[in-house]
């Protein structure tokens, strides 16, 4: 073999020697504020997704949701007390089993389940606390979201008292956004409306869902906001949540703000970040939340929703709401074919779509995750990417959570 | 650039550490030798005919004909790792932790071990190789070697390998990543029969490698450099031992590559936001044809063709496997129940028996057949 460089400037020949140093717990808070500071990519001018659709999420909404923070009535103070009560004692479970019975507890508001940690769903918490238990995928790449081992972690490591303050905050938010959801449940999946909902949710603009043809037809064939420069890839291996929330915030506030600061704020470990947190921070710290954008942000189980409900979301989010997705996908290369490695439960930023008739549903996202920066073997590809929605919607059903962010 | 030819000297150069003759992976290299001479490239194969392909600026569309392969249910759940060969088969749990080998009457278990996970498992008609990467990605990866004939299982003996990166294995030698000398991102190559390897090439400064093919008609492998955003990547076909751009592929947009019949096939990713939609290629004897639209990264060479996946292309369309004959012509192998909405995974290939997953609305599936 002939004499080779000693030293190779990219990581393609020291990846695997690095990592480690990546990796090691000591060095992650050090790496994290050094490396937070990047630039901003440009890709290649030429893609067919320029000068084709609504340049960017600067432009005013034509509707926005409506929506507003919903006033948390005596009954949903209760229902919260009720379930921060029950939580008392978790952080003594013994075992996996009953660590997750004591994570997934749910209250009722107005007729809507919402569990702790999954958000919005129509699943039993019997059945959300048996996705706990099945065993975690086995050696993925860890990019960065909450795991199951990381949900129950958190639920026996926290002190009492700051469960029960996290859990607050996290009920009373849901509380507040209780007629958003069951706007999304009638308008996306045909849930009739309450006969009095009107009245008990004066913060819900009742919108005529007839109007808009299904939610099909009367969408452009192609949509798109946020500015394309404004998304950086992750610097650290778990910090999807960090680099999801930047480019978010980034595009709302218009100031880029490092993905250090992001992970502080998000509550996000080395165990990575929730997609509760994700709710949370996009909630308090963006214009997407306001009553002219998308009104409060929700954790939604999808589990229950057909490929076209979820694609009617992603339009009438991105479309009627001018505000992005937290996608949460399970990052397989069967679903993502680009990738080297299967890796873990992830976050994307969902910011257009593509009905393309003449060929399959597109979804139009940025991807955070750039593993030719973690490993040594694979080629660089930009973060604004467009693809086959099924395929996103699929790598959604098959993350333990189902959910998404909207 | 210059034009590559299928001449598969690069055989004879990789495998220094040469397969013998009577190993039972001999027959990537006695399959090679009949176009050791690169002069051999004006003949075409028995029964096909010189094609009638276009140029490299005006190549000839392809228009695919139905030929649907002869598929059966593997048994096993669709997003499971499965490898189905002529007479074993590999099947992965899935959390990646173990992977069975069996066939009638003998059966043999893997386990990937403390801080480890299945990463590949790779089959031809005579050698299974299964191998174990760690998970914190530092440590070499750790592979087992299974002779079919015996059921013997051993180590690896090469150059240690790196963590991830693409594998591939065509007859008795296997092609890994592995670091050369400073650090250098390199190719190993290893004789499974004879039980020895060596580095073969390595990537220059500021570049890599991925997207690694083997057939007896030669190595395929996508090579590029470090640029931000995009990389500029390369196609190539090894020739004398080193990678060697093939002739046709846009400058720094080509992804997929495998020898083909008296030629290449190749992708190429037009839009850098548009990553899984690639456009495939043909050449043949010097002739270009336009195999249209497939997924970035499906590329598999099997038994005599070469096999991509097209996603749907309307609404009413299912997902296809296309192939590429020996005779320069596109077939359909396999389509989805399923229309609009599906999808086909990266097929994988034991002995000759390709394999596929197909999701869609429809209902998902997993399927094999034999390609020979």
């Amino acid at each position: 073999m002939p004499a080779l460089p000693r030293f190779l400037a990219h990581q393609i020949a020291g990846g695997d020697r690095s990592r480690p140093l990546w990796r090691h717990p000591v060095t992650i808070a050090a790496a994290a504020l050094t490396l937070t500071l990047g630039v901003v990519p440009f890709l290649p001018d030429g893609d067919d997704d320029q000068g084709s659709i609504a340049p960017s999420g600067e432009t005013t909404p034509t509707s926005g949701a409506g929506i507003g923070r919903g006033r948390v009535t005596r009954a949903m103070q209760a229902e919260i007390d009720r379930v921060v009560a029950e939580g008392a004692g978790a952080e003594r479970a013994q075992g996996r089993t009953a660590l997750a019975r004591a994570s997934v507890r749910c209250a009722t508001f107005d007729g809507q389940r919402y569990c702790l940690g999954f958000g919005w769903t129509n699943q039993t918490p019997e059945a959300l606390a048996a996705r706990l238990t099945e065993r975690p995928a086995f050696g993925r790449e860890r990019t960065g979201d909450l795991d199951a081992d990381g949900l129950i972690a958190r639920t026996s490591e926290r002190s009492a008292t700051a469960r029960a303050e996290a859990e607050r905050a996290e009920l009373t938010l849901a509380a507040q956004s209780v007629g958003k959801v069951w706007m999304l449940r009638h308008e996306i999946q045909g849930v009739e409306l309450p006969a009095d909902f009107a009245a008990r949710h004066p913060e819900v603009a009742v919108s005529d869902t007839d109007a808009r043809g299904g939610f099909g037809k009367k969408y452009p064939r192609k949509f798109a906001i946020l500015k394309k420069s404004r998304i950086l890839a992750q610097n650290q291996t778990w910090w999807c949540g960090p680099a999801t929330m930047q480019s978010i915030a980034w595009s709302s506030s218009k100031r880029r703000k490092n993905q250090a600061f992001w992970a502080r704020r998000l509550g996000t470990t080395s165990d990575g970040t929730a997609i509760t947190d994700m709710v949370r921070v996009v909630n308090d710290k963006t214009i997407y939340a306001g009553a002219d954008r998308a009104g409060p942000y929700i954790t939604l189980d999808i589990s229950d929703f057909t490929f076209k409900e979820w694609y009617r979301l992603m339009m009438r989010h991105v479309h009627d709401y001018r505000s992005p997705v937290v996608l949460h996908p399970v990052l397989l290369k069967q679903y993502y074919p680009y990738l080297d490695d299967d890796a873990s439960g992830h976050f994307q930023v969902g910011r257009g779509f593509d009905q393309n008739p003449k060929g399959n549903p597109q979804i139009g996202y940025f991807e955070p995750w750039d593993q030719s920066r973690f490993d040594p073997s694979e080629p660089s590809i930009g973060r604004v990417q467009w693809r086959n929605a099924y395929r996103s919607y699929r790598a959604n059903l098959d993350h333990f959570q189902h959910n998404l962010g909207v | 650039m210059r034009r590559t030819t299928i001449a598969l000297a690069l055989l004879l150069a990789l495998t220094g550490c040469g397969t013998g003759d009577s190993s039972p992976g001999s027959d990537a290299s006695s399959s090679a030798a009949h176009t050791d001479d690169p002069d051999t490239s004006g003949s075409a194969e028995p029964g096909t005919t010189e094609p009638t392909g276009g140029t490299l600026e005006d190549p000839a569309v392809a228009e695919p004909t139905e030929n649907l392969l002869d598929w059966r249910n593997t048994g096993a759940l669709p997003r499971t790792r499965y490898v189905k060969g002529p007479a074993w088969e590999a099947l992965g749990s899935e959390d990646d932790s173990t992977v069975d080998l069996a066939r009638d009457g003998d059966a043999l278990s893997i386990a990937a071990g403390s801080g480890r996970t299945i990463s590949e498992v790779l089959m031809t008609e005579d050698w299974a190789v299964v191998v174990r990467q760690d998970k914190a990605e530092t440590d070499p990866s750790e592979v087992d070697v299974v002779d079919l004939a015996t059921g013997k299982q051993s180590a690896l003996a090469g150059p240690a390998p790196a963590s991830g990166g693409s594998w591939a294995l065509v007859g008795g030698d296997l092609y890994y990543p592995t670091y050369g000398d400073g650090r250098a991102y390199c190719l190993a190559t290893s004789a499974l029969a004879d039980s020895n390897g060596e580095d073969a090439w390595c990537a220059p400064k500021g570049h890599g490698f991925s997207g690694l093919t083997a057939s007896d008609r030669g190595i395929g492998i996508m090579t590029f450099d470090d640029a931000k955003p995009v990389s500029c990547r390369t196609v190539n076909l090894f020739v004398n031992g080193a990678p060697e751009p093939i002739d046709g592929p846009a400058e720094c947009l080509g992804w997929d590559v495998a020898a083909a019949a008296d030629g290449a096939v190749w992708s190429e990713v037009p839009k850098p936001r548009r990553q899984e939609e690639a456009h495939f290629h043909a050449s043949a004897y010097g002739a270009y044809f336009d195999l249209g639209p497939g997924l970035t990264g499906s590329l598999v060479p099997c038994g005599d063709s070469q096999f991509f996946v097209r996603d749907p292309q309307g609404p009413d369309e299912p997902a296809r496997l296309m192939r590429w004959t020996p005779g320069h012509t596109l077939e359909v192998a396999y389509e989805s129940a399923s229309v609009g909405n599906a999808f086909l995974l990266e097929p994988t290939c034991g002995g000759g028996v390709l394999t596929i997953s197909s999701f869609g609305e429809k209902g998902d599936e997993q399927v094999w057949a034999s390609v020979t």
